[in-house]
């Protein structure tokens, strides 16, 4: 299969395009310059930090406020590469780690670790609910997302099933050095910096959003001293003093909320205290499990986060987007908004008063996959998701100023009657702003839609549509190179409906096309200057499957709630 | 679950025949038994407004309604497309007044009952996230309210089916309410099901937001460990400040907590320890700019 360039992100002449795992970077003539490819054997690439650093595995609780795909459980095998343990493979699997198995603390931990998940996994299944375990957890880990500092002199990324944050110094002629990688507690599903560019703001899947420096130097590799530390402080009801995370409202005493993990393992209620049924079922449960936390303890130790991060605030719901805001009206002030699976986006005041929720923009039917703030018009704030329709919102009231049809739009471009009847929903996966002189214009994307929506955000706070193109496939990300007035659509090259004659006369399927806006018909048009599948190809296929392929590429309808789970 | 088909059917029957006998029979428990806990953080179907104000308080207060009904406009869509398009609502009717009470997990509704006459000007509402335990509620108000026709008593108390811990916002706007109610919460003892507490550092921001400066949340528990949960983290949360024990059992509420709730009621028949704190709602600090300013 080969792989698009699903996400992407201009730094003035220069593009970054994430493919699969890697960051690539080209001029603005699509030359290329470099490529960052995600260490396959961390040990190697990081030398002694690697320790501290390997992706720890995963074990996450089963209550994830955010139904997804099978908890991808991992299993760290000696040379520290990460293998996922699938279902089918998972008796041998299991031989294999009482066999092969160095007597190293780490080793006999991560097993532990490791039949607990088998058991939590085994708990979901007669629980229901999952899916069937998917062979795509065998790949490396996707880029999710990039960010750029405002000074363009640092790109963040996250990649997905790892957790990690990824952050990379920028030469400014698209060279990147990789300054650290931090592997988050919960998978975190979108970043934004604050205004000063020093913090980084991680929104995760269990509702949650940290904060954490930009720049950290890893501390010196303790990584094995610190486990045996935690090793010995199970038996300990107070919380460890160096435990890293904290919440931004002081600690009490035995929160826990950073690391989900509290450390205090004696039972929480003795016979003389529990009265009810109820209570008593869950005291014994709770003795049942201590053994069992005791691992889960180990596992955090294990994976946590030997960094600062501080929880800011938290919604009980999976995240999608976080933005900071200023408002006009007070430049002083900043603002986090954060919008989530149940159809909240949430106004917070920013660091250091996050706990303060000044309001809430309401009104979405749907999850919220997207929230934008168009540059030039920051007292804006333009929703979608899972909604027919975007929403404009004066974000600092929480009033709603209007909708825009999407899916009203979606059907009237596509081509046949028979389409457009099939097309029943929409889920917005992007909207960016583009400022063109005095006109702010919005481009709007949805997924496994093969067009760009175009809208223009008057100055009366009307999102006026004004064109639709067709693509020649589904569009996954958008991007703006100011410097040549071009827009970047990336495509996936395996949905491309290009004619064999097209493709010729194009030069192969477009991988990202360039659209530039025409002043004597007053529309985008595409234009020469993008990059073709062909170019891209290099060594880079992927051995996943197209399904795998489209699981890991099409994620937003997926937020849709069906299977309500009733009682 | 699995149980029997017939004792599903023959609840359903009972709960049936209860509402449509005119509702003058007190509903029995045992009818509306449901498992212990619901997870808070699945998709249950659960129906909520996507705005505060679109909520149809009325049918839960039927007796506070104002007389006419509020022709309710959708939002206008301001789109050129869409003018002329705009359909309206069915029709709202509002209240006269607001709920100002929130009972967080009411259980079998204890509370609400024994609030109802002492605070005959409030309305208050019980949030229980179990479908057959909110119908017992609904049914018993039901019940209570036609034994006490004459003296209009229960008129100012309703229950409603609602996880809080994702939808409060959905039903209260900012500083709607001046007390919090949470009585006997699920202790969640596994340190991997803390975040399935009623109580945490990020939810205590949503009580803040919901509640006006000077309110109250008020908890009780039987566990000593959630009630030093609880207190830690009402106390370590800036918008919150712990009631002074005097001021405390000052409170007649207090009181009526203790020994309303059927939680309550339980812990008393084992002679078992309550644990009672309450948290007052400070006001929000200064931004920083206007500080340094
Ligand atoms: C132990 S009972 C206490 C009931 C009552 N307050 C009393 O004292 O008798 C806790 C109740 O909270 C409810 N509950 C738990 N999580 C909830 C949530 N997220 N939203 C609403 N109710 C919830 C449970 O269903 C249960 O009925």
């Amino acid at each position: 299969m080969a792989l698009p360039y699903h996400v992407l992100k201009v730094c003035d002449g220069i593009v970054f395009a994430a493919r699969g795992s890697n960051i690539h970077s080209f001029d603005s003539n699509f030359n290329p310059i470099s490529v960052w490819k995600y260490p396959v054997k961390q040990q190697e690439t990081n030398g002694e930090k690697a320790e501290s650093e390997t992706p720890a595995p995963v074990v996450e609780a089963e209550e994830s406020p955010a139904p997804e795909g099978p908890p991808v459980k991992k299993r760290k095998v000696e040379d520290g590469e990460v293998v996922a343990v699938t279902e089918e493979n998972k008796e041998e699997s299991k031989e294999d780690t009482t066999e092969g198995q160095t007597e190293t603390k780490t080793e006999s931990q991560t097993q532990e670790v490791n039949r607990r998940s088998r058991r939590q996994k085994q708990k979901q299944k007669t629980e229901g609910g999952w899916a069937k375990n998917n062979k795509a957890v065998l790949e490396k880990p996707f880029v999710q997302g990039m960010y750029l500092t405002t000074d363009g002199r640092h790109l963040v990324a996250i990649t997905g099933s790892d957790k990690t944050i990824w952050v990379f110094e920028h030469d400014g002629a698209g060279n990147l050095k990789q300054l650290s990688q931090r592997a988050m507690p919960k998978r975190p599903c979108a970043l934004a910096l604050t205004p000063d560019d020093k913090t980084i703001l991680s929104a995760d899947k269990f509702g949650d959003v940290f904060s954490l420096p930009l720049l950290f130097t890893p501390a010196e590799p303790t990584a094995a001293a610190d486990v045996t530390t935690t090793a010995s402080e199970v038996a300990t009801p107070e919380p460890t003093p160096s435990a890293p995370a904290t919440p931004a409202i002081p600690t009490p005493p035995t929160t826990d909320v950073a690391k989900a993990q509290s450390l205090s393992v004696k039972p929480q209620a003795n016979e003389l205290t529990v009265h009810t049924l109820r209570n008593l079922k869950a005291l014994e449960n709770q003795k049942r499990c201590l053994e069992r936390q005791k691992a889960a303890k180990l596992a955090a130790a294990l994976q946590a986060s030997q960094f600062e991060h501080t929880l800011q605030l938290g919604h009980v719901s999976m995240l999608t987007s976080v933005a900071v805001a200023v408002h006009p009206s007070h430049p002083g002030r900043t603002y986090i908004i954060t919008a989530d699976r149940d159809e909240h986006i949430r106004v917070s005041r920013g660091i250091p008063q996050a706990h303060v929720i000044e309001g809430f923009l309401l009104g979405h039917d749907e999850f919220v996959s997207r929230v934008c703030i168009p540059e030039a018009r920051r007292d804006v704030l333009i929703s979608g998701g899972g909604d027919d329709d975007l929403f404009m919102w004066d974000w600092v009231s929480g009033k709603l100023l209007g909708k825009a049809p999407v899916l009203a739009e979606v059907k009237k471009a596509l081509p046949s009657a028979e389409d457009a009847e099939k097309v029943t929903k929409v889920a917005v996966t992007r909207i960016f702003d583009v400022q063109q002189g005095a006109k702010t214009q919005i481009f709007v994307i949805c997924e496994r839609i093969p067009l760009l929506l175009i809208f223009t955000l008057t100055s009366t706070n009307t999102l006026q549509h004004t064109q639709t193109l067709s693509l020649l496939g589904n569009p996954l990300d958008v991007e703006y190179l100011k410097a040549e007035s071009k827009l970047l659509v990336s495509i996936d090259p395996n949905t491309s409906s290009e004619t064999q004659e097209e493709e010729a006369s194009n030069g192969g399927v477009s991988s990202i096309l360039a659209l530039s806006f025409d002043d004597s018909e007053s529309s985008w048009k595409v234009t020469i200057g993008g990059l073709k599948a062909t170019e891209a190809a290099e060594e880079e296929s992927s051995s996943l499957s197209p399904q795998d392929l489209q699981k890991l590429l099409y994620t937003t309808e997926s937020l849709r709630k069906t299977n309500k789970d009733d009682e | 679950m699995s149980e029997p088909k017939n004792k599903r059917q023959k609840r359903e029957d009972y709960r049936a025949a209860l509402r449509a006998n005119g509702v003058t029979e007190l509903p029995r428990k045992k009818f509306y038994r449901q498992r212990a806990h619901a997870n808070p953080f699945s998709d249950h179907s659960l129906i909520y407004p996507p705005t505060p104000e679109q909520m149809d308080w009325a049918s839960l207060y039927p007796h506070y309604a104002v007389e006419e009904p509020i022709e309710q406009k959708t939002e206008t869509t301001e789109s050129e497309e869409s003018t002329g398009q705009e359909l309206s609502a069915p029709a709202i009717r509002k209240l006269t007044k607001q709920v100002e009470v929130a009972d967080i997990g009411c259980g079998f509704g204890g509370l609400l009952i024994a609030l109802a006459p002492v605070l005959p000007e409030t309305l208050v509402l019980g949030l229980e996230i179990r479908v057959s335990v909110t119908q017992f509620v609904e049914d018993r108000i039901k019940a209570l309210r036609v034994q006490n026709e004459e003296q209009k008593l229960y008129r100012n108390i309703a229950v409603l089916r609602a996880n809080t811990m994702k939808f409060m916002p959905n039903f209260f706007n900012k500083g709607q309410l001046n007390k919090i109610f949470i009585c006997f919460p699920d202790p969640h003892f596994k340190a991997r099901k803390h975040k399935q507490r009623i109580v945490s550092t990020t939810l205590n921001s949503e009580y803040a937001y919901v509640l006006r400066p000077g309110g109250i949340v008020y908890t009780i528990t039987d566990v000593p460990d959630l009630h030093e949960w609880m207190v830690g983290h009402f106390n370590a949360h800036p918008a919150f400040e712990r009631v002074s024990v005097e001021e405390q059992e000052a409170d007649p509420l207090v009181e009526i907590m203790r020994n309303e709730t059927e939680e309550g009621k339980k812990v008393t028949r084992h002679n078992g320890q309550k644990h009672v704190a309450l948290f007052r709602r400070l006001e929000d600090p200064q931004w920083p700019e206007d500080v340094s300013a």
